[in-house]
């Protein structure tokens, strides 16, 4: 009976009734002071799980916002040496020095030239605040080996794909590839972390210039994301 | 890949994949932040400003396309323009500057039913310290149910339960429990008798 009561309210505040049964329902409200309350509560309650599902969402946008904000940036710095070499080619090429002759650049597997590591912000835990605090600071500072060392003596009971990605470039940095792919497969199954894990896979291949499997993994990132994504541009770079 | 149909986009928001809405919303953010940043831009507010409109003027679409009553009537793309105008009017407004807006597409017109959805309330502010006391299970379970505005048979799919009725009953139990909870607080229920 008292479920039934509940289900009723359920669908008079999620707009789930009829006009007419809506009318009846209103009416039953304006007689009944306690299910008028038990409407107000209830109210109360979805709305509780909107703002709540809202905060979810927004943070959710702005992780893809700061993720593609993080790779246009490097994108646009990678950019910048090329556009350099370019102008410094024709300027060679105008005063005859024979550009031809000059070695073709340096090919695609140069591991170096494409790792940047992933922009790590605003970690954010109830727990484990000051350990997250310092993982981003040793993380930012490039002190990978601290990383690794801090995360296994003090965060490694956390599940947050964030991290486990920071983690993955940190064994990626010290050339620990296997490990590093560990993390990422992991973070990988989390849709908003596909991209970049998915990425950072790719490079740890490229790291052991295993170029087939790095062939497989970037074909799979490029037809998995769309044409404007920072990573499908930087993956079809790859791509023969 | 090829891009997402407006009809394809709502429908993915309705009811998609975690991964289908993730694309989604990078398509969104390719095809529509721009315009909003243009306007914002152009009527005193910085690129953080409307970054911020921008998902808010998402939220209120994906709360929209969860209500019944609800047809999109313009392009998801006007829609949001629509929404994310309103919202910045609404914030000059609280910011005491009503200078007229500067903007190209004054012909969209203006969404002004986009603040119901952000309005945040203090009473379910403090229950959400209370919906989080849940476990796990019920928390997905009326999440899905009130916020994502599943189906019991898609809950049912989607936490593997075996049928319709176990998603009904855990839903029940758990928001027994949920209204436990919320009688057993001093708190909330100072607030809520205030």
């Amino acid at each position: 009976m008292e479920e039934q009561k509940w289900n009723e309210i359920d669908r008079y505040l999620l707009l789930e009734m009829e006009e007419e049964e809506r009318l009846t329902f209103e009416q039953k409200m304006e007689k009944d002071a306690t299910l008028k309350q038990a409407v107000e509560e209830q109210q109360l309650l979805i709305k509780a799980f909107e703002q709540r599902g809202n905060q979810i969402l927004k943070e959710e946008l702005e992780i893809i916002y700061q993720d593609r904000k993080s790779q246009n940036t490097n994108l646009s710095r990678r950019m910048i040496p090329w556009t350099w070499l370019s102008v410094a080619a024709s300027i060679l090429l105008i005063i005859g020095l024979g550009y031809w002759l000059l070695p073709q650049p340096a090919n695609n597997l140069n591991f170096a030239q494409h790792f940047s590591p992933y922009e790590l912000t605003a970690l954010r835990g109830e727990e484990n605040g000051d350990y997250l605090n310092e993982f981003e600071t040793l993380y930012n500072q490039g002190k990978y080996k601290e990383v690794i060392t801090h995360y296994n003596g003090n965060l490694k009971s956390t599940n947050d794909d964030k991290i486990r990605i920071a983690l993955g470039v940190s064994y990626l940095a010290q050339g620990l590839t296997k490990e590093a792919r560990k993390q990422f497969e992991i973070a990988q199954k989390n849709p908003l972390f596909y991209d970049s894990a998915t990425w950072y896979i790719g490079l740890s291949y490229l790291k052991e210039k295993d170029e087939k499997s790095m062939q497989k993994v970037f074909q799979e990132l490029v037809k998995n994301t769309r044409e404007g994504n920072p990573y499908h541009i930087k993956a079809a770079e790859f791509i023969k | 890949m090829a891009k997402f149909t407006d009809e394809e986009m709502a429908l993915g928001l309705k009811s998609g994949t975690k991964l289908e809405r993730h694309r989604i919303f990078e398509q969104l953010y390719e095809e529509s932040l721009g315009p909003i940043k243009h306007l914002i831009l152009k009527n005193s507010g910085s690129e953080e400003a409307a970054k911020d409109i921008f998902q808010d003027a998402i939220i209120v679409l994906n709360n929209k396309l969860k209500q019944p009553d609800f047809t999109l009537t313009s392009s998801i793309k006007t829609y949001l323009y629509s929404v994310a105008r309103f919202l910045w009017m609404n914030q000059l407004k609280k910011n005491k500057r009503e200078a007229p807006l500067l903007d190209d597409y004054q012909f969209i017109p203006i969404e002004a039913k986009a603040l119901v959805t952000l309005e945040q309330d203090e009473k379910s502010e403090a229950l959400q310290g209370i919906i989080n006391q849940l476990g796990k299970d019920c928390k997905v379970v009326l999440n899905a149910y009130y916020f994502e505005r599943l189906r019991m048979k898609e809950i049912a799919k989607q936490m593997k339960l075996a049928n319709e009725q176990v998603a009904r009953n855990k839903k029940s139990k758990c928001l027994a429990q949920l209204r436990k909870l919320a009688g057993n607080s001093p708190s909330f229920q100072k607030l809520f008798k205030s």
